[in-house]
């Protein structure tokens, strides 16, 4: 039996997970939400995650009904993700780690999201389309290692929803996205935005500032509303996603696709990528919020994993670094 | 280099054991700006000892105060869960 407690807290999530065995003991987070048109800064957002980290932990382990002396190991984020919130909560990992005298284990956060998403739907080999607020890439397993078939070449997808939403005033509770989904299914005219898709890569700023400059004139002529402005985004940018993660399944040949990140419990999303699926003969792994957005558990289980392997991170090594890339780790733990 | 801003704070605690949980923690990181700032830790059985020499105020203050709020951090940690 061997039980990983996970810190997360790369963005505006602070998340403390515990995981047994494939088993989610506990999984409570806390979200930094800041008023409408503004987003997070990282030290305001470090601030926060001070605040609630340790009342996280208490309750995960309540509610986990264990004790610290059952962990096996502390696993948390080691990037990519923002310094000053990822260094806040390697610093209560360090300290944990030394009282509890457990072995501890910096985790990528995006294999913390594939090894998460794989957990809770049992896809073995899938095509993975990671999509958030700070990435976005499509990756599939090859020779121990998570390789990225295509990513975007500037802003994530999840920030381009972030920052239209701000165009819009939109609430950020409980997060931009939800609320340009919701707004999106009363729109129906549809506003041609740049569609960019390089080869494998996608690129999202471009249409962003095209959407920022026209948006708020379009709805004040009363030519679009912000509803249409949301569908035609939404339709836009997951058209693409869509698009380089079929190229992706064409050329590994595979049959299974996963979704996770933030974005991915967007269930327009989950709809154009489960009819592309479905025309290919594939099937869709797709997760809810629980496990999409960032969470302790996916801490935990991508540590877990590592533990079981032996890949206990050194002391010195114990550090935060913002650039993490997913292909920079060894996946020891798969064939 | 003699045009140095330099700062030092020796923290005693309580016992040489959340002394050394402080010290351990903190001396893993590196400053950011290594060419602008340099800083040194040091474990003095129960005390630690912070030294900082740097060529602007502005960063000088920014790693004084990230190192009082992570040492508040780890403290305010031992104190719920030791």
């Amino acid at each position: 039996m061997v039980t990983i407690i996970g810190f997360e807290g790369s963005a505006n999530k602070i998340g403390v997970g515990i995981i047994r065995d494939g088993q989610v003991l506990a999984n409570p987070r806390h979200t930094y939400v800041t008023p409408p048109g503004q987003g997070f800064m990282p030290s305001e957002t470090a601030k926060h995650h001070k605040e609630h980290i340790l009342s996280l932990t208490k309750q995960a382990l309540e509610e986990a009904k264990i004790t610290w002396q059952e962990i096996d190991a502390i696993a948390y984020t080691k990037g990519p993700g923002m310094g000053a919130p990822l260094l806040t909560v390697a610093i209560v990992a360090r300290t944990l780690a030394q009282l509890w005298q457990k072995p501890i284990i910096g985790v990528n956060h995006c294999i913390g999201h594939i090894e998460m998403g794989r957990l809770i739907t049992s896809a073995e080999n899938p095509t993975v389309l990671y999509v958030s607020g700070g990435n976005t890439q499509v990756i599939s397993y090859e020779n121990k290692r998570y390789r990225i078939f295509g990513e975007t070449i500037d802003i994530a997808v999840g920030n381009c929803l972030d920052r239209f939403a701000r165009v819009l005033k939109l609430s950020n509770d409980p997060s931009p996205g939800f609320n340009i989904e919701q707004m999106a299914k009363n729109g129906s005219k549809y506003l041609e935005l740049p569609y960019c898709v390089k080869g494998m890569d996608v690129s999202f700023s471009g249409l962003l500032s095209f959407i920022e400059q026209r948006g708020p004139k379009l709805v004040e002529q009363k030519k679009y509303t912000p509803e249409d402005l949301c569908y035609s985004l939404q339709e836009t940018v997951f058209a693409m996603l869509v698009e380089i993660t079929e190229r992706a399944m064409s050329h590994c040949n595979s049959r299974e696709v996963l979704i996770v990140g933030g974005v991915g419990c967007n269930l327009r999303l989950q709809e154009m990528m489960r009819k592309m699926c479905e025309e290919r003969n594939a099937i869709l792994f797709a997760t809810d919020d629980r496990f999409c957005i960032d969470n302790g558990a996916m801490i935990a289980q991508a540590g877990y994993e590592m533990f079981k392997v032996g890949m206990v991170t050194p002391w010195e090594k114990t550090t935060i670094t913002q650039r993490f890339r997913t292909d920079q780790v060894e996946i020891n733990w798969r064939k | 280099m003699n045009d140095l801003l330099t700062a030092q704070l020796t923290i005693p605690f309580s016992c040489q054991k959340h002394a050394k949980i402080v010290y351990e923690t903190l001396r893993v990181d590196q400053e950011p700006r290594k060419n602008l700032i340099k800083r040194e830790i040091s474990l003095n059985p129960s005390s630690v000892t912070v030294a900082w020499w740097a060529k602007e105020s502005r960063i000088l203050r920014v790693s004084v105060q990230s190192i009082i709020d992570h040492i508040h951090s780890i403290l305010t940690t031992i104190h719920q869960f030791e």
